[in-house]
């Protein structure tokens, strides 16, 4: 494995957005983690140590917005993008306390999560 | 011996026989119905919208409400389970029902629990409120902790105190798929008639790799019984429950999982503490509220989708525990509505549903355990070509048969079906010597349990002897 | 105890003038093959489907790497050639594919497959099975014509809500909500005066999927109608209202 490649970890319980989302970091030079809830999300989060975190609001087990509280409370500070549905405001904004950095609107847009890397990562 | 049963004469033998051709024929006939429907749903698309039903504000909120006693061992498993469905808006109502182990404790830990101010509505009375809790982490669990009252109590406290407009009562050791809520909220939502309930099949858990509180893979326990179990399930939700629910005549939803209107469930004065068909009952006084007070068109519903697992029991001890307890409970509740049988205010409840299940569930047992018990004489007479006894053999274990078969393919059609070829073999298998080997038992211990109605046996719920089913398979 | 048996034994009964079992034991061993009928079919019906669904799912291998290509932002010409149906009958599979994709997409990897199954024809295809006899065909139509987000059959899926059955016509509704073209908007309004009531807040809620022009829909159908919408249903959709309209954009 390319060691220079940036690392990102994706918690979502759908298989096909999951895969979406696979194809679309690949294609940015990714390495893709994955796992389907966010119970382990601060162990995996020490164990791979990626640059990014992206996570789905809703999973079985334990939700977006628990795991990212998770993470904030044991000082992790990767950049987190919370996927949302577009109907719920109370929900992103919920998001974005607990600790979220960016959220993302399912169905989702290419061009706007390539904004928000931009807007979260260094270039790389 | 030989005196006794020339005397009956050929003239009951004959009855017998019509009895069984008819409770047979009457469940085929309903069977034909349910497979149109199984069949139906089979077809139309796997999205159906449910996703975008579950997001939006303007789907209700629905409370859960668990009641639960001496259940330590999964409590905790079990409410994290239920705080992590697939549906927006809803809260978690867990009434502990005066537990004496650390059922309490547990959900204090696990939740972070801190004293609630809210007042119940004081609308439905129950054994008294020792506290209130909230968890800091998930806002939308609630914890009644009060005095022991028994289950129909304990869901009593739960109504007082949820706050939405539909509540979800559900048994503490269920494994609810995720997609639960939005699948049982869709009649609500999508019918053209006014649903104030909804019942699901419950299938069997035993067997199936449960992981995290879901069930991963479906799978066939290795217990003769509990395959039994699985094959009367089949049949007796998807040939029996779906075809009442298409007549609108839908007289029971388990209370292993079940949606209500909140409000209506409150006018007719919650659940009924005295009676251990507390969740038949409930259905039963709902269509009498609707039909008496002439509330307009509604429909109680049924969705052959599997939302709940459940754990059966597997030992012949604990499954007689449970007969007795629901033949008692189906018999009170008859009596409780002995107003409704053949009265044409209660539409096809009063003039088929009703008598249905009074002759044929309710009291009809002791017809069928007669038609065992002398078929029996019969053999041991020596010779099963007497006509009765050839007659016997086709009305009941034929026709029974068949309405076996009829369940199991059913439940092949429906989603999550057993994978294997195998299994569906077994089934098939189980489905013939069900007639022969399984429905004599139950016949049998639905016969005790009209023993214990008539004697007039009172109270509760027996232990089930929860093996963790949730805890074993997690760790 | 053969069939034969029984038979002669029924006809011995029938003899000995005892009508009623006789008839009930032949009419049993009618029961007895409808039994082993019902066995085979089940057997059938099991390998039918297992098979369809293997068959299926192998082809629907083939085509899924059109969605990598997509977002991959790879050429429509090899988009399309990925997607151009290699057998009979795969046109199914590859509309499930892409209805898979699509539902969780937009921007232009959307807009490159929209394209290509324009061009392959099965946005055609889905148009023509608004007209299919078998109502499930209709149905996967109006769902598939939903998840491409089809604007050029918003008509016929309005004219389906007047026309078509109960289940027609929520689909109709889903699908247009899909789509979500604001001019289908006066179609839901219109909807609220022949739906029965208890559907209404089943329509008013695929009325918000439009954004803000669906809220103003979804506010006029509860003007209208208040009485079908329960008082805690309203309270919420006016919070939700007002939520969209005053939050983070």
């Amino acid at each position: 494995m390319d060691a220079a490649k940036r690392i990102v970890l994706i918690f979502e319980d759908n298989a096909s957005i999951r895969e979406l989302l696979t194809f679309f970091f690949q294609r940015r030079g990714f390495a893709v983690v994955f796992a389907e809830d966010g119970t382990d999300a601060v162990a995996l989060a020490r164990e791979r140590k990626p640059d990014l975190i992206v996570m789905d609001l809703i999973m079985p087990g334990k939700d977006g917005v628990e795991a990212v509280g998770d993470l904030r409370r044991e000082g992790d500070k990767t950049p987190v993008i919370m996927l949302t549905s577009k109907n719920y405001a109370a929900d992103r904004e919920r998001a974005l306390a607990t600790g979220a950095n960016a959220y993302l609107l399912k169905p989702f847009n290419p061009l706007e999560l390539d904004r928000t890397l931009a807007s979260l990562l260094p270039p790389g | 011996m030989n005196a006794l049963l020339s005397a009956w004469g050929p003239a009951f033998e004959s009855f017998l026989i019509w009895y069984f051709l008819v409770l047979n024929g009457l469940y085929v006939l309903l069977s034909l119905l349910a497979h149109r429907e199984v069949y139906r749903h089979l077809l139309r698309s796997i999205y159906g919208g449910y996703e975008q039903l579950a997001r939006s504000p303007l789907t209700p909120a629905v409370s859960v409400i668990v009641p639960a006693h001496n259940e330590e061992v999964s409590i905790a498993l079990t409410v994290n389970n239920l705080l992590h469905l697939d549906y927006m808006r809803y809260e978690v109502v867990v009434v502990n029902d005066g537990s004496s182990d650390r059922t309490m404790a547990e959900l204090r830990e696990k939740f972070r629990l801190v004293p609630d101010e809210a007042k119940a509505e004081g609308r439905l009375k129950s054994r008294p409120v020792r506290g209130v809790y909230r968890s800091e982490r998930h806002h939308n669990l609630l914890v009644v902790d009060k005095e022991n009252g028994g289950k129909a109590d304990a869901l009593n406290a739960g109504l007082d105190h949820a706050k939405h407009p539909y509540f979800c009562s559900i048994d503490a050791d269920v494994i609810l798929e995720a997609d639960a809520l939005q699948r049982v909220i869709q009649p609500v939502m999508e019918s053209g008639r006014r649903v104030i309930a909804v019942g699901g099949i419950i299938r069997v858990a035993n067997g199936c790799r449960v992981e995290k509180g879901r069930v991963l893979e479906v799978g066939m326990s290795a217990s003769a019984l509990v395959i039994f179990q699985i094959v009367e399930y089949f049949r007796a939700f998807l040939c029996g429950r779906t075809a009442f629910s298409r007549l609108n005549s839908l007289l029971i939803i388990s209370g292993a999982f079940g949606l209500f209107e909140r409000e209506l469930a409150v006018a007719v004065g919650g659940y009924r503490v005295d009676t251990v068909g507390e969740d038949m009952d409930l259905v039963v006084r709902l269509h009498a509220h609707m039909r008496e007070k002439h509330l307009g068109d509604y429909a109680v519903s049924f969705v052959p989708d599997p939302m709940c697992w459940t754990e059966v029991p597997d030992s012949v001890r604990v499954l007689a525990r449970q007969r007795r307890r629901w033949q008692r409970g189906l018999l009170e509740v008859l009596s409780a509505h002995k107003r409704m049988l053949l009265n044409p205010l209660y539409g096809g409840i009063g003039l088929f549903a009703y008598p249905f299940f009074m002759i044929f569930e309710g009291w009809g047992v002791l017809l069928e355990a007669f038609g065992y018990a002398l078929f029996a004489a019969y053999w041991l007479r020596g010779g099963v070509e007497s006509d009765f006894a050839v007659a016997f053999l086709f009305a009941s274990f034929l026709c029974g048969t068949a309405l076996s078969l009829c369940g199991v393919l059913l439940g092949e059609m429906s989603p999550r079906s057993y994978p294997k070829a195998r299994h569906l073999a077994i089934m098939i298998l189980f489905a013939v010597a069900d007639n022969v080997l399984y429905r004599p038992l139950t016949t049998a211990l639905r016969l005790l349990g009209v023993w214990d109605y008539v004697k007039g046996t009172h109270g509760g719920w027996g232990r089930m002897e929860r093996h963790g089913l949730l805890r074993k398979t997690a760790e | 105890m053969s069939s034969t048996g029984g038979l002669l034994h029924g006809l011995i009964i029938l003899l000995e003038a005892r009508p009623s079992l006789s008839v009930i034991v032949l009419a049993s061993l009618g029961l007895f093959w409808l039994v082993v009928a019902l066995s085979a079919y089940m057997l059938l019906f099991r390998f039918y489907h297992s098979t369809r669904a293997r068959y299926r799912a192998s082809r629907a291998l083939l085509y899924r790497p059109a969605v990598e290509l997509a977002l991959m932002e790879e050429s429509q010409e090899r988009i399309e050639s990925a997607l151009r149906p290699r057998r009979w009958g795969d046109a199914d599979v590859i509309q499930d594919v892409l209805s898979e994709a699509m539902r969780h997409l937009q921007g232009p990897p959307f807009d490159a497959l929209r394209t290509a199954a324009l061009r392959l024809g099965l946005v055609a295809r889905a148009q023509r099975a608004l007209q299919a006899r078998a109502l499930h065909q209709r149905e996967r139509a109006m769902e598939a014509l939903g998840f491409l987000r089809v604007a050029e059959a918003v008509p016929s899926l309005i004219r389906a809500l007047s026309e078509e059955r109960m289940e027609l016509k929520l689909g109709a509704l889903r699908a247009l909500a899909a789509i979500g073209d604001p001019a289908a908007l006066p179609a839901f309004v219109a909807a609220a005066e022949t739906l029965p009531p208890p559907l209404l807040p089943r329509l008013a809620s695929l009325a918000l999927e439009f954004g803000p022009p669906g809220r103003d829909a979804a506010r006029e159908i509860v003007n209208r109608h208040p009485r079908s919408f329960p008082p805690g249903v309203v309270a919420d959709l006016l919070q939700a209202l007002a939520q969209d309209d005053g939050g983070t954009a």
